[in-house]
């Protein structure tokens, strides 16, 4: 199985609407799930340019996730695995 | 950091857009149209009961961030009204905080209430064990007559099926002060006498109802014309963005500002001189001292603990010695302290040499409003770098730590931690004084939030993520 790789939106717009709380999950993820997900963090990803409302963004794979919570992050990091 | 996750994005989201609207060519209608494009026609009411309620509250957060108190709206002033006050207002409001009337109508007063687990049983030890005859039980279950309760509790304590509960308010509760209630119309109401600004109702409240009328219009309005604005952040404030703080000084540059401080720098000379009159106070044979830069706790001796004022130090807190710094480079300018808190609204009002406060939310509406990636910023070279010990006060223990490094014999200090107020730690403290005496201790240091300054109630980052950054700069930076 492929790994499913997570980018974790640290540009400022993502990190003041909250994304910051994401990164206290990477641990977690990394001890949870191995190598079968890559977590990392990374500069913004121009989705913010629409606006702020529905940031803080994630890359999953090829997909942008928006409005990011601690939960939703987990979900969808879950659905992939499956 | 606030808990409430949901009503802080939206608290964001409004003060980015009101940075977004100053900039525009409209200001007035930018604003106004802010419940509206957030709330379009349409739009699936994610929070509350309609999308005018969502409208409504929108628009109430909206006119704290523009300074103003909701205790005095009529309901009928446009947006952009307050938009057009707030522009030629020469003063901002003393008073930090207003309550959102119609988010905090989202819980009710706290009282004693009996569920649905109340059997109706024929022993009735809540009958019996109210000695104001509040309860009686009709139809096979209790009923109690709010008129006569006194919430005593007893009936919680005795009821066999824990049928009976105290509805929780939670601004009541975390209030350490008392300071906060909910009036007859379901309302909280802050007591100004009473409240030490320390911020753990707007923390705790799970609509978040009760907001800091911002002060940015006003430094915004500072930035757009001649007037030197500086800006002077809290040593919290490193560890609330992405990036190190050599890029957040430019990027506090590119946002207006015309020159940045550490208030690092002015808490080494809050560190040499507590550690000299802690000595000299131990010389003396004073059982114990305590610190004084917390703004939160320094209220709460001036309102509640007068007692405990002997032994406090007398030393100014790292903000006073940074404004002297920068008024005697910029004696026109306008200074602006970047606060983790709103406590410390209140120190600077006490201040003339600072001119305003922004919190740490503000700043970061103030970088998504203007497109600001701190992450692209060039590293601004700083000249005279604060200590180890300075940058370390935001972290609890952090104060007391850095007076042992600059002591002479740091050994004889026995440093006690309060790491955070509330109604038990006040007790202690109370006792302290009372006794004279804090066993096996002689240097208490107290932070009125839990974790230290980067667990206050207007921060960003989450404690663990500002420790990280903040120790990250730790490991850079050379001992005072
Ligand atoms: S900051 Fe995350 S998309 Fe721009």
């Amino acid at each position: 199985m492929a790994k499913v790789t997570v980018k974790i939106c640290s540009g400022t717009t993502c990190f003041i609407m909250s994304g910051n709380r994401l990164n206290d999950l990477v641990e977690m993820i990394k001890a949870q799930y191995g190598d079968k997900v890559e977590v990392t963090g990374c500069n913004c990803l121009g989705e913010c340019s629409n606006g702020h409302s529905k940031a803080p963004y994630v890359q999953i794979d090829d997909c942008i996730i928006s409005e990011v919570t601690p939960e939703k992050l987990i979900t969808e990091i879950e659905k992939r695995i499956k | 950091m606030t808990n409430n996750a949901q009503s802080i994005h939206i608290k964001k989201d409004i003060l980015a857009r009101i940075v977004e609207a100053f900039f525009s060519d409209d200001f007035e209608n930018s604003v106004n149209r802010i419940p509206v494009e957030m709330r379009p026609k349409g739009f699936e009411v994610p929070y509350r009961c309609c999308i005018h309620k969502e409208r409504a509250i929108i628009r109430d957060r909206a006119i704290a961030d523009l300074g103003f108190s909701m205790e005095n709206d009529d309901e009928v002033k446009s947006l952009a009204s307050y938009a057009a006050e707030a522009l030629k207002r020469e003063q901002p409001d003393e008073k930090p905080l207003t309550v959102l009337e119609d988010a905090c109508k989202g819980c009710v007063p706290s009282k004693i209430y009996v569920t649905d687990l109340c059997k109706g049983c024929v022993a009735r030890p809540c009958e019996q064990t109210c000695k104001f005859g509040a309860i009686t039980v009709k139809d096979g279950r209790s009923h109690i007559d709010g008129t006569k309760c006194k919430g005593c509790k007893m009936c919680i304590s005795a009821c066999p099926y824990n049928a009976i509960v105290k509805l929780a308010v939670p601004c009541e509760d975390a209030c350490p002060v008392n300071a906060i209630a909910k009036n007859d119309k379901g309302l909280a109401v802050i007591n100004y006498d009473e409240c030490i600004s320390c911020g753990k109702c707007v923390a705790n409240c799970p609509f978040g109802a009760i907001h800091e009328k911002s002060q940015i219009i006003d430094v915004l309005k500072h930035i757009k014309s001649d007037t030197k604005v500086v800006a002077m952040f809290a040593p919290a404030i490193a560890g609330q963005f992405p990036g190190n703080i050599k890029q957040l000084e430019t990027a506090l540059l590119k946002a207006g500002f015309d020159d940045v401080y550490e208030v690092a720098q002015g808490a080494d000379i809050t560190t040499k001189t507590e550690a000299k009159e802690f000595e000299e106070r131990m010389e003396k044979g004073e059982p114990f001292m305590t610190t004084s830069c917390c703004a939160g706790y320094n209220e709460l001796v001036k309102k509640h603990l007068s007692e405990l004022k002997p032994f406090v130090s007398t030393t100014k807190t790292p903000l006073y010695y940074t404004a002297e710094i920068a008024r005697e480079k910029y004696p026109d300018a306008k200074l602006v302290f970047i606060s983790p808190c709103v406590a410390k609204r209140k120190e600077v009002a006490d201040n003339p040499n600072i001119d305003y406060v922004l919190n740490s939310e503000e700043i970061g509406a103030l970088f998504i409003g203007r497109k600001i990636e701190i992450l692209d910023c060039e590293e601004r070279a700083i000249e005279n770098p604060p200590s180890k010990q300075g940058r370390n006060y935001a972290i609890t223990g952090g104060v007391a730590g850095a007076v042992k490094h600059a002591m002479k014999n740091p050994e004889i200090m026995k440093p006690y931690v309060v790491n955070g107020l509330n109604k038990d730690t006040i007790k202690d403290l109370k006792k302290f004084a009372k006794t004279a005496c804090c066993p096996d201790c002689n240097i208490i240091e107290v932070m009125a939030c839990y974790g230290g300054c980067i667990g206050g109630n207007a921060t960003i980052n989450t404690e663990r993520g500002a420790k990280k950054s903040i120790d990250a700069l730790l490991s850079e930076s050379k001992d005072l």
